[in-house]
């Protein structure tokens, strides 16, 4: 199979699981409407009825925050806080949903009801979640190595040799070509998981590397592009949503509307990924 | 200017330079040094930076250069033809930011994003010290306030001016900081504010409040009298008091009779003959200044419609629905212990707006106004010219609370979080 096969079966694959992608991004929003609407209210509170909130229109605004005073440090901890809990259950959630779409992309059409879903995402999140920890150590001593070191070593003498800046560019594109590889690995991984049913992670991980080595310009490839493409699509989101100041009421319910519709995208991409893996063991 | 260099034969020399009207001299030697030069209205400017600091001269250059126009046009001409300015290297960053008569350090800029003017500020802020002590040579130990903070101010004058008015020392799309902002922020959220008078010799200033008060209130009360007097005015007080005492040593005392006799001038009887009692409560006091907008209330009173004939009044029901008028009333405190004249914007429900003033002496004063319209909004200070105001969000009160960038911001705050949890989630 060759690359453009394997990404159309992934996306064809991956739209007909609309269901499941619609799910993990309901519950997402839960999950962070659970922190944000308490802290609109904080805001509300704090802000009141002046009508300085109008500085707010354009953006931050040092001087209103220097105004708030203490209650700035009130809602900076809030939102520390309920970040910090969001990331955390948001990972174990999507990590959940992992073992489900697996299970979804390695089942023939329409063999996946969404009670089986869930009950496949219970039946594999501990190893998922094994694999997924894994997987975040690996690319954290990887990047302490090839970034973080020659980093260490070079940036002291940074003043006096430009040059030095360049090979930190080197070193920070190599970083990004080989994450393909860890990628491809754990998604592999899961996705041995998932069609023999086995709970072994380490063995899994093995499973991956081979994958990888039978097949690695298609394996590396379909990470490759997807990656590539899913980047692209953070980065245009992210300045979508940086540069957007909607004013009005109308605006700020499309705008959420808008978002809303981007982190669907986003989560579809990624379920593409996974299923594009699986279609590589195919 | 050179005047002598003797080659001593045994690999060194002895050079001799001689500069007219500085109060302080240094030199600086490194052979890493990039030189660049330039000249502006016959000054010859010359840049040594590092080879990262090159790729940002030309932002050094233009700021510099701005900040050499904007004070010789609004306070007196450079004197000197000649300038120099420093971008030491990483290892010697110890020396960046320090002023001495006709040469300069700053900061590299090599490595700071082109959104965040730091290393233009740092410039700006150094070459005025050109003027503010090295024309103007107050004494920077005992009177900090005349260096630094007149510094400060027009620093924050010439980055917002040239950089952008709200965004000059951060323009990103969501983040958006003046370089005013940033030095009123440090005086308004210190908690030391009312510690001390800002009028301190620099070793007395207690519990580390020496850069709040020399830097930020002293330029924050700066933009307050500019807010009263007017930025022509704050202008000619400045031109006035460098043709008096350009090349000699004023005191405090000396720049508030420059800025009486030149208000008065200006405006007459009309700033109450002159401004000492601005100077007692800013700079020889050490009360802060809070006005408050306490609350706006618009009650229905009945406008009766009739005809009178003899002792006996016909009153038309008709005309009581069609004749209804409403006492609003307006109610504004002061909160700190400054006293400075303030006005008032208040808003009725037609559009009509009405501007009062008040010389902000009493503890409060309520404004009344009978019409056919509510009140629904009102602003203290609505043009923000007192930038002493510790806290502008109690200034203002409306109706209908905004709360559109609330939850914009909580949208975002959305979205941000589900991109982050997909994002580490492999």
């Amino acid at each position: 199979m060759n690359l453009i096969k394997t990404l159309k079966k992934g996306a064809a694959c991956t739209a007909s699981s609309y269901k499941a992608v619609l799910l993990i991004w309901f519950t997402t929003l839960v999950l962070t409407l659970a922190v944000a609407l308490p802290l609109r209210s904080l805001l509300y509170g704090a802000f009141g009825n002046t009508m300085a909130v109008e500085r707010l229109m354009n953006g931050f605004d040092l001087g209103l925050i220097s105004d708030l005073g203490d209650t700035f440090g009130d809602l900076t901890s809030a939102l520390s806080a309920g970040t910090m809990l969001i990331i955390l259950a948001g990972f174990v959630l999507l990590t959940f949903f992992a073992g489900g779409l697996f299970k979804r992309f390695i089942t023939a059409w329409g063999g996946l009801r969404v009670s089986d879903f869930l009950k496949a995402s219970a039946n594999n999140f501990i190893p998922f979640l094994k694999i997924a920890l894994l997987l975040l150590f690996a690319v954290a001593v990887f990047s302490f190595v090839i970034i973080g070191i020659p980093a260490l070593i070079i940036v002291p003498a940074l003043s006096e040799a430009s040059s030095s800046s360049n090979i930190m560019y080197l070193f920070n594109g190599l970083w990004l070509l080989a994450l393909p590889v860890w990628i491809f690995t754990a998604d592999y991984a899961r996705r041995w998981i998932a069609s023999t049913g086995s709970h072994r992670a380490f063995r899994a991980v093995g499973a991956g590397f081979r994958a990888l080595r039978e097949n690695f310009w298609l394996s590396y490839g379909t990470v490759f592009t997807i990656m590539v493409i899913n980047g692209l699509c953070f980065v245009l989101a992210l300045w979508f949503a940086a540069v957007a100041m909607p004013d009005r009421g109308l605006l700020v319910f499309l705008f959420f509307i808008a978002t809303q519709v981007l982190s669907i995208l986003r989560i579809f991409l990624k379920a593409w990924r996974y299923a594009s893996v699986c279609q590589v063991g195919n | 200017m050179l005047i002598d260099e003797v080659d001593n034969g045994d690999g060194t020399k002895n050079i001799t330079w001689r500069a007219e009207d500085i109060v302080d001299f240094a030199w600086t030697a490194w052979p890493g040094y990039k030189v660049v030069k330039d000249t502006w209205r016959g000054v010859e400017i010359t840049l040594m930076t590092t080879e990262q600091g090159l790729k940002k001269a030309d932002n050094q250059y233009e700021a510099v250069k701005y900040a050499l126009e904007y004070l010789d046009d609004r306070v007196g001409p450079y004197p000197w033809p000649h300038l120099t300015f420093v971008d030491p290297p990483l290892s010697g960053s110890g020396a960046c930011g320090m002023e001495y008569t006709t040469l300069f350090t700053s900061m590299g800029g090599g490595y700071i994003p082109s959104f965040f003017k730091l290393a233009e500020m740092v410039t700006i802020h150094e070459f005025g010290h050109a003027y503010f002590m090295g024309i103007l040579a107050s004494n920077e130990f005992e009177e900090p306030w005349m260096d630094e903070g007149i510094n400060s101010y027009w620093e924050q004058r010439i980055v917002d001016h040239y950089y952008g008015d709200g965004y000059g020392l951060i323009h990103l799309p969501f983040v958006k900081i003046s370089d005013y902002d940033d030095g009123r922020s440090n005086y308004i959220s210190s908690a030391s504010r009312s510690a001390a008078t800002n009028d301190l010799p620099s070793w007395m200033y207690p519990h580390g409040t020496y850069s709040m008060m020399s830097y930020s209130k002293a330029s924050t009360w700066l933009h307050t009298l500019e807010g009263l007097i007017g930025t022509e005015t704050m202008d000619d007080v400045f031109r006035e008091y460098y043709r008096r005492w350009a090349f000699r040593h004023p005191s405090g005392k000396d720049f508030i009779a420059v800025v009486n006799d030149v208000v008065a001038m200006k405006h007459g009887a009309k700033a109450g003959g002159n401004m000492d009692w601005f100077f007692d409560q800013v700079l020889y006091g050490n009360e802060i200044c809070d006005y408050r907008l306490a609350g706006i209330s618009s009650r229905k009173i009945r406008g009766y419609a009739g005809v009178i004939d003899g002792d006996t009044v016909t009153y038309a029901d008709a005309d009581r629905k069609n004749d209804t008028l409403y006492l609003c009333k307006v109610g504004v405190e002061r909160v700190g212990g400054i006293c400075l004249p303030i006005e008032v914007l208040i808003g009725f429900d037609d559009g009509t707006e009405v501007r009062e003033t008040w010389d902000g002496k009493d503890r409060f004063r309520d404004f009344e106004f009978t019409g056919p319209h509510r009140a629904t909004w009102a602003k203290v200070d609505p043009d923000n010219k007192i930038d002493m105001d510790v806290n502008r969000l109690n200034n203002s009160w409306t109706e209908k609370p905004i709360h559109e960038p609330a939850r914009r911001m909580m949208n975002k705050f959305v979205f941000l979080m589900q991109m982050l949890i997909s994002l580490i989630t492999p």
